[in-house]
């Protein structure tokens, strides 16, 4: 491998954002800024015909690394070559317009992607085809059904001719038929040596279409290897961040929310005894507070495995009545046996719901905690718990009658 | 092989033989442009030609009727008006359009690369086709009013749309950046263009100012870019008509300060704007 040329040299890169550090006084007033870093010291080669994933939490600077590639932002310093034709699919459809025909998009689309119309023009019955729209090609897209959508989508940005192709969790979205077929594509994309670069939540994605996975985290190149290895190195990276206290009030929530309520903080009390796998009911308080009188209150928590698959969820569903401006401290726990060993992140939802089913969300937050289920030691070495296959509940064992 | 270099503040050298590249872009946002516009409408392109005759009707009606001031040359007040608005929508449509070229389009370029300039250019070819049709109908109306064009110079009015077309367009880019951080430019554009209507030979003829101010005022007047495009333009179109040399060189001196100005100022911002919405 290392005889072939390079075709993607990074060296010293940085990228520094500037992030609001207090909201401005007055209309004209700037606000005061303080430097974050997304990329700090970044140095890496590629060579042609790698297959490079890249994998980190969120936040870690995956995306930026992959925009500062397709030339959509640039470095605040370094430098990065890139040698050959490189394409990027950081979103399929993207400048797809809804009142346009399917046709008339696939012309926008391809020239946004850098298209050639007459490579367009030689392409067009291919990408029809690839899309399985068949005569509703002809229809805008806003009567499309989204299935229908993300495969002309994808079709187009498949029928690229890079040397290198970026892709950015592109897949999503669509069944898991044309998922499959889409990955064929690329691998078909990829023969005769074109290089790739794919960040992606999916380990499974990952490990399918890559030999070789970098682990990014908070901006810098933690790990670079191979793939089996680099997943298992990002695993254990995450489980040696457990903590017990975890402060809510500025974690992300959903920009549609309408916040009724905060949750402020998340408490772990058995940590220790959980994490030793002395204890497998995982005991917390989670403080909250109420910006307006609420009346039968429910939490809800939604676990997550790592790699960003559901698991599933438990919910309190006592309603709990809040006055307006009061902080209620609850102890609750949560029975995990049934989840398999493995490292897992928790959503929590404070919502109410009437009889109808209707429900209203006063706080939301997707990823506000995380916790770890050590792997039993008095269990059977011969089994390795695999999440891919099996899922990550364990549904018990079976009674012999 | 092409090798790309991607560095802080570096130089591209090869802009615009990449912009050349994205001609089939640039060309699909005019399609885009024009096919979305009138898609769902009865009358379709129709539109591009019932704004401007209406707007002309109007200002015929409180200028040359009620007001009763002379129209340039002994045209009819009504085809003086519509050449005047004809250079002014253009100038007017480019510059509000190419300054909110950012905002209009921050979606797809914080996704994909390409040379911001042409999502402008395309945007802004749209409308120099809609003046084109609109330019149409003004033959409609030499046959109606009776008219005599001057035959001889009537094939310079397109050359002459050129002017307000460029002003519009680097005026544009050059503003562009301001709209990035805050939008308030894309609310204050609209007052300040209907301002400058009036401002410029539009809807009332330029002899008007020539005889009516002097000194001073008058090349204060003058100075305005558009007033130069306009008497350009009209004089293609109406006969006995002078020739007016400094305002349309003061016009074309504007052109010329524009274009470095706005391409430089537009490309500084090009290159990290991505971060800033």
């Amino acid at each position: 491998m290392t005889d072939k040329a390079c075709v993607i040299d990074i060296k010293a890169v940085d990228k520094k954002y500037k992030i609001k550090k207090s909201k401005k006084k007055g209309p004209f007033k700037r606000p005061l800024y303080e430097d974050f870093y997304a990329l700090k010291n970044i140095n890496l080669k590629i060579r042609q015909g790698e297959r490079v994933g890249i994998i980190g939490k969120n936040g870690a600077g995956k995306s930026t690394l992959l925009k500062l590639l397709a030339r959509i932002t640039e470095p605040s310093s370094g430098r990065i070559e890139i040698g050959g034709k490189l394409s990027a699919m950081l979103e399929v459809g993207t400048g797809f317009n809804a009142e346009l025909t399917g046709r008339e998009n696939v012309y926008l689309n391809g020239a946004i992607l850098g298209m050639k119309k007459s490579e367009i023009d030689r392409k067009f019955d291919q990408i029809a085809d690839f899309s399985e729209i068949g005569p509703f090609i002809d229809m805008p897209v806003k009567r499309y059904s989204s299935g229908m959508y993300v495969r002309l989508a994808f079709a187009v940005a498949s029928h690229l001719e890079p040397d290198i192709l970026i892709l950015d969790e592109v897949f999503a979205v669509g069944d898991q038929k044309f998922r499959q077929k889409c990955l064929d594509r690329i691998n078909e994309i990829l023969q005769g040596d074109k290089t790739i670069l794919c960040v992606s939540h999916q380990m499974d994605l990952i490990r399918e279409l890559c030999d070789r996975v970098i682990v990014l985290d908070r901006g810098k190149i933690v790990y670079d290897g191979d793939t089996e290895s680099a997943i298992e190195f990002y695993g254990k990276n995450q489980t040696q961040n457990s903590k017990a206290f975890f402060d809510l009030t500025e974690a992300a929530r959903p920009s549609f929310l309408r916040q009724k309520a905060l949750m402020e903080s998340l408490e772990i009390k058995n940590r220790n005894e959980f994490m030793g796998g002395k204890d497998n009911i995982l005991s917390f308080e989670i403080s909250l507070k109420a910006l307006e009188d609420l009346a039968d209150v429910k939490l809800r928590l939604m676990v997550r495995y790592y790699d960003d698959t559901k698991a599933g969820f438990a919910q309190l569903s006592r309603g709990l009545n809040i006055k307006e401006g009061q902080t209620v401290k609850q102890n609750l726990t949560f029975d995990t046996s049934s989840l398999f060993p493995g490292k897992y992140i928790a959503g929590l939802a404070l919502f109410s719901s009437d009889s109808t089913g209707k429900a209203e969300h006063f706080d939301y937050i997707r990823e506000a905690f995380s916790f770890e289920i050590p792997e039993d030691g008095q269990a059977d070495k011969s089994i390795s718990y695999s999440h891919r296959d099996w899922g990550h509940v364990f549904l018990g064992e079976l009674e012999s009658r | 092989m092409q090798k790309i270099i991607i560095e802080a503040g570096g130089k591209n050298t090869r802009y615009f033989r990449d912009l050349w590249n994205y001609r089939t872009l640039a060309f699909n946002f005019a399609k885009r442009d024009i096919t979305v516009r009138y898609k769902q409408t009865a009358i379709g392109i129709g539109w591009a030609l019932i704004g401007p005759l209406l707007n002309m009707a109007v200002m015929s009606f409180i200028f040359g009727k009620l007001a009763g001031l002379p129209a340039d040359g002994g045209a009819p007040y009504s085809i003086m008006v519509y050449s005047g608005l004809i250079a002014w929508n253009l100038f007017a449509r480019t510059l509000t359009v190419s300054a909110a070229t950012f905002s209009s389009n921050a979606d797809l370029m914080k996704k994909v690369y390409f040379p911001r300039l042409a999502a402008p250019l395309g945007q802004t070819a749209a409308i120099l086709a809609d003046s084109l049709i609109s330019l149409l109908l003004l033959f409609l109306l030499y046959a109606i009013t009776g008219y005599k064009p001057p035959y001889s110079r009537l094939i310079f009015c397109l050359p002459a749309l050129l002017l307000p077309f460029l002003l519009g367009f680097f005026a544009g880019i050059f503003l562009a950046p301001s709209t990035i951080r805050r939008r308030d430019l894309n609310h204050a554009l609209p007052f300040l263009l209907q301002v400058g209507q009036y401002l410029s030979p539009v809807v009332y003829s330029f002899s008007l100012i020539s005889t009516g101010f002097s000194g001073k005022a008058f090349w204060l007047y003058t100075l305005n870019p558009m007033t130069g495009a306009i008497n350009t333009f009209k004089w293609c179109l109406i006969g006995d008509l002078d020739f007016h040399l400094p305002s349309f060189l003061i016009s074309l001196a504007w052109i010329g300060l524009l274009i470095p100005l706005g391409l430089s100022r537009f490309r500084k911002a090009e290159k990290d704007f991505v971060d800033l919405v």
